[in-house]
């Protein structure tokens, strides 16, 4: 049947003519941009290109100037974060925000959030019916920890954790709502060459799970590594999309990317 | 955690609360019960507060003008005289249902009509409900100061009302406000000789309260509370509800404010426009500084021992000053929160040696 | 209402205006300086009240006024220096809850200190039965006062930031604190000096004031909300607009008198305070940040 066709084709998240601009600047002007199901997409750009602002416009943090973003086809922009953390995208920040003043275990069960029934009152009264939530959504939090590698810091307070392990954690929050779409907001900033690579085998077997992934990354060597499908941004718009051998080969890319080297390399 | 585990550290409070008057007794000093039960009306809505400032980490500055509310309301209800309006068709269908009461007036003689202290104090809880959604909904959507400022203008313009207004007893406040018969044979009242069941009355009140507490911010709901306090941003982007989460915790803190303002009343037998004062409210933010923010125990403790004393007058005229003294210590000298010196901290460490759990992130090993 | 009635509100407005905005302004020099807003500020106006009185028995009027504002100054650096200097990258609650701590010890010891009773400095010029007339509406010189000092704190302010170089380093500390440290510039200090001119123009105000309304220990919290009134109607961190916003609340409360009873007077500004903050929270008159 062409509907069952069609759903299976049909991308994840379809973005649709993205403009925002703050004050005067234009941060993004009219960036349209499909994920495709199950696959994992990278957002690269110099920097200002505008690709945080793409990625709150998808989650919710900022509203669009105009443009649509459905998410399985139904418009999503203008909803509140939460109610879009709630169809099934998850995210991660640039700058690692956790919970403070929680455990890792902790951090990650309010990941599961979402999926979790018992309200003000079945807490309060402790329910029977709170009490099996939540033992679901430990069970399913522990999962997540075991699944990113965290056990041993799972029962530690997050500020006290090194940096690596404070990414890992708001990673194994954004996979414990089982999210449809992950967007990861440049993963291995901050990490060494190490880190990175075990960053990059993780979001391929995250993407094995079934999750499609699109993250902003500076790392090229990550980037080119394991996605599917790059769009590149500057100066708010996008001006190429394609493979990554297709992006490498791109003489419109490499001008953007060289001239900001040569732009650095000429600064005092 | 099991409930078994939860409910040991509120059957520890209760067992604390309940021995207190015995050694009272012992030491011939049963005047303190009066004391100490109002510092119990202070202290529950004091955790209420905890759990809105600590917890969920939105600072109000009006508490105290929720206590007023719940304790005026049930004040005027329960001593303003209905008689003229006996010819309403309602009247004696909302007497029959036991709403209202037929009573004396306070010349001793001429009869009155009022409405019966329970119904008072739905309509207080109701009130204050619809008074914190009304409030909530637009000062929750701003932060720190102005939140802070927000809040504090709320508290003041209770404060006034409840100077400016003749039905609200202007500068004198209300009496003659009847017992509120809670159980058989058991009424909040101010006479002496129930002295101790009026103590027992509060204590059980709090430590209902405080079991309710406890069970929430154990919960996935309260979970949530403390993610919004750690980043608003990433709870929202984990699919919590921020806005409502506020309101709800806003509206619960509003509710146990309430409720002990309007026990407060019927123990007094009347209420006076210092209770909605913003120096009421910032006592309330002091004790849950000093009990060590999202520490339910600290802020309980802080609260019954700190208000017991003040109402003991101990700190004479510098009453004030204390409270003031504490706010800068607890937040110069405790970042984050945590007194490490605080002995209620200090005995909840060892109580859970003793019981062989770990730090708040026990209630998520079982 | 004829027209010597309404002069005589509009005089009595633009007084209490000319207050308000002064102490909004000493909340935007603060605020720019440290992004806190300081719950003490109207603590500084009784303070510099209270001293100057007390000085004024043994020292003549313009030595009181002035050894006022140095006093509250000593004070207002010293609250930096314990207090806001010990913490390091507090949150903005915890800061809150130390300058509302603060303005409860300053009201309380100003309680034992001076007692509860009223205070007041005479008129500046002539006694408080003097007065102008101006179209048959009569006004204190003690007005004239007020608006003066207000000018004087506005234009004086204004050259200070603009052309001295403490001031040059103050604008540059709240457009940009890290970029200010990196250049060499001592932040700390230049907040311990925000404290201090913080609390001297409060100071100033609380003497021209005192006059008018007397001064009692417990009138800061009344007029710390109704300084940050003014300062979030006309924008945090401007002062022009703290101006314009301070003779805009002054005459409010002047002219409510005819529709309101007189308790209520002080419901109005935090009204207005909390209709400013639900609809529009960086202010009418535009602002360096909303509360969001």
């Amino acid at each position: 049947m062409p509907g069952i066709d069609k759903a299976k084709t049909a991308p994840i998240l379809r973005a649709m003519g993205l403009s925002r601009s703050f004050g005067g600047l234009h941060a993004l002007q009219d960036v349209s941009l499909d994920v495709p199901r199950g696959c994992i997409k990278g957002v690269i750009g110099p920097n200002g290109a505008g690709k945080t602002t793409l990625f709150n416009l998808i989650s919710g943090s900022l509203k669009p100037d105009s443009g649509t973003v459905c998410f399985e086809e139904r418009p999503i922009q203008g909803m509140k974060p939460s109610r879009i953390a709630a169809q099934g995208i998850s995210r991660t920040f640039q700058n690692i925000k956790l919970f403070h003043g929680m455990t890792a275990l902790e951090n990650v069960l309010v990941g599961r959030h979402r999926l979790g029934r018992a309200g003000f009152f079945g807490g309060m009264l402790n329910l029977p019916a709170a009490g099996r939530d939540e033992r679901m959504l430990l069970d399913r939090a522990r999962e997540a920890i075991a699944f990113i590698g965290i056990e041993d810091v799972a029962q530690r307070e997050v500020s006290g954790l090194s940096f690596g392990h404070q990414r890992a954690v708001e990673l194994a929050r954004a996979i414990a709502s089982d999210p449809v779409l992950l967007l990861l907001d440049e993963p291995a900033a901050g990490l060494n060459m190490k880190e990175t690579s075990d960053m990059g085998a993780l979001v391929r077997k995250i993407r094995d799970r079934g999750v499609t992934v699109l993250m902003v990354e500076h790392d090229m060597s990550l980037v080119m590594g394991i996605c599917d499908d790059i769009t590149v941004l500057n100066q708010g718009r996008k001006i190429f999309e394609g493979a990554p051998d297709a992006v490498q080969r791109s003489a419109e890319v490499i001008r953007v990317y060289l001239g900001e080297v040569n732009a650095e390399d000429s600064q005092p | 955690m099991s409930a078994f585990k939860r409910i040991m550290p509120v059957l520890g409070l209760a067992l604390i609360l309940g021995l207190a008057p015995a050694m009272a007794s012992l030491a011939g000093a049963r005047y303190l019960l009066t004391q100490m039960t109002m510092s119990i009306y202070y202290a529950l809505a004091t955790v209420g507060l905890c759990l809105l400032m600590g917890y969920a980490g939105q600072i109000s500055m009006g508490h105290a003008g929720f206590m007023a509310i719940g304790g005026y309301t049930s004040s005027v209800l329960t001593t303003c005289n209905l008689i003229g309006h006996a010819q309403m068709p309602a009247f004696s269908l909302l007497e029959r249902s036991g709403v209202l009461f037929r009573t004396v007036s306070a010349d001793g003689v001429s009869p009155a009509v009022c409405v019966a202290p329970w119904a008072a104090f739905l309509a207080a809880i109701i009130l204050t409900i619809a008074i914190a959604l009304l409030i909530g909904m637009p000062v929750l959507r701003l932060k720190g100061h102005y939140l802070a400022m927000a809040t504090m203008g709320f508290g003041i313009i209770v404060h006034r009302m409840v100077i400016g207004f003749r039905a609200l007893g202007e500068a004198d406040g209300i009496s003659g406000v009847p017992a509120f018969p809670v159980l058989p044979g058991a009424a909040i009242s101010g006479v002496i000789s129930d002295r101790l069941s009026n103590y027992l009355l509060a204590a059980a009140a709090l430590v209902a309260g405080v079991w309710l507490l406890q069970n929430l911010v154990h919960s996935r709901a309260g979970r949530a509370l403390r993610a919004i306090r750690g980043s608003e941003e990433a709870a929202e982007a984990s699919g919590v509800d921020t806005d409502r989460y506020k309101l709800m915790t806003f509206v619960l803190s509003a509710v146990f404010a309430a409720a002990a303002g309007s026990f407060l009343a019927h123990y007094n037998g009347g209420i006076g426009p210092s209770e909605a004062g913003v120096m009421k409210s910032v006592r309330a933010v002091a004790l849950v500084a000093l009990g060590g923010m999202a520490n339910l125990w600290g802020t309980l403790f802080s609260s019954l021992i700190l208000n017991f004393l003040s109402l003991r007058g101990v700190f004479q005229s510098y009453d004030d000053a204390v409270f003031g003294a504490i706010l800068i210590a607890a937040m110069v000298f405790a970042p984050h929160g945590r007194i490490p010196f605080f002995t209620a901290n200090a005995a909840a460490r060892a109580w859970r040696r003793l019981t062989g759990r770990r730090g708040r992130g026990g209630d998520a090993r079982d | 209402m004829d027209l010597s009635l309404l002069l005589e509100y509009v005089f009595a407005g633009v007084a209490y205006g000319g207050i308000y905005a002064v102490v909004a302004i000493g909340f935007n020099i603060i605020y720019n300086a440290t992004d806190v807003i300081n719950f003490a500020q109207g603590e500084f106006v009784m303070l510099g009240g209270m001293t100057a009185v007390s000085l004024h028995s043994a020292l003549p009027l313009p030595l009181a006024i002035l050894g006022a504002v140095a006093l509250t100054m000593l004070v207002g650096a010293a609250i930096e220096i314990c207090l806001i200097r010990r913490l390091e990258s507090p949150s903005v609650l915890r800061m809150i809850i130390i300058t509302i701590g603060v303005s409860i010890l300053i009201r309380e010891a100003a309680l034992h200190l001076w007692g509860d009773g009223v205070r007041a400095l005479p008129h500046f010029t002539g006694s408080e039965i003097d007065s102008i007339s101006l179209f048959n509406a009569r006004f204190s010189p003690q007005v004239l006062w007020v608006l003066g000092t207000c000018g004087l704190v506005v234009g004086g302010l204004t050259i200070f930031f603009r052309l001295t170089p403490a001031g040059r380093k103050m604008r540059a500390c709240a457009a940009n604190r890290t970029a200010a440290r990196l250049c060499g510039i001592d932040t700390r200090n230049l907040v311990t000096l925000s404290f201090a001119i913080s609390a001297g123009i409060g100071a100033l105000a609380g003497c021209v004031l005192s006059p008018i309304t007397q001064t009692q220990y417990d009138m800061g919290t009344g007029l710390a909300i109704k300084g940050f009134t003014v300062a979030v109607l006309g924008g945090l961190g401007s002062s022009m607009g703290a101006v314009f916003a301070g003779m805009a609340l002054g005459l409010c409360e002047s002219f409510s008198i005819c529709v309101l009873p007189a308790a209520f007077k002080d419901v109005i500004s935090i009204v207005l305070m909390l209709g400013v903050l639900f609809v529009k929270p960086s202010g009418l008159l535009g602002a360096r940040s909303g509360p969001g």
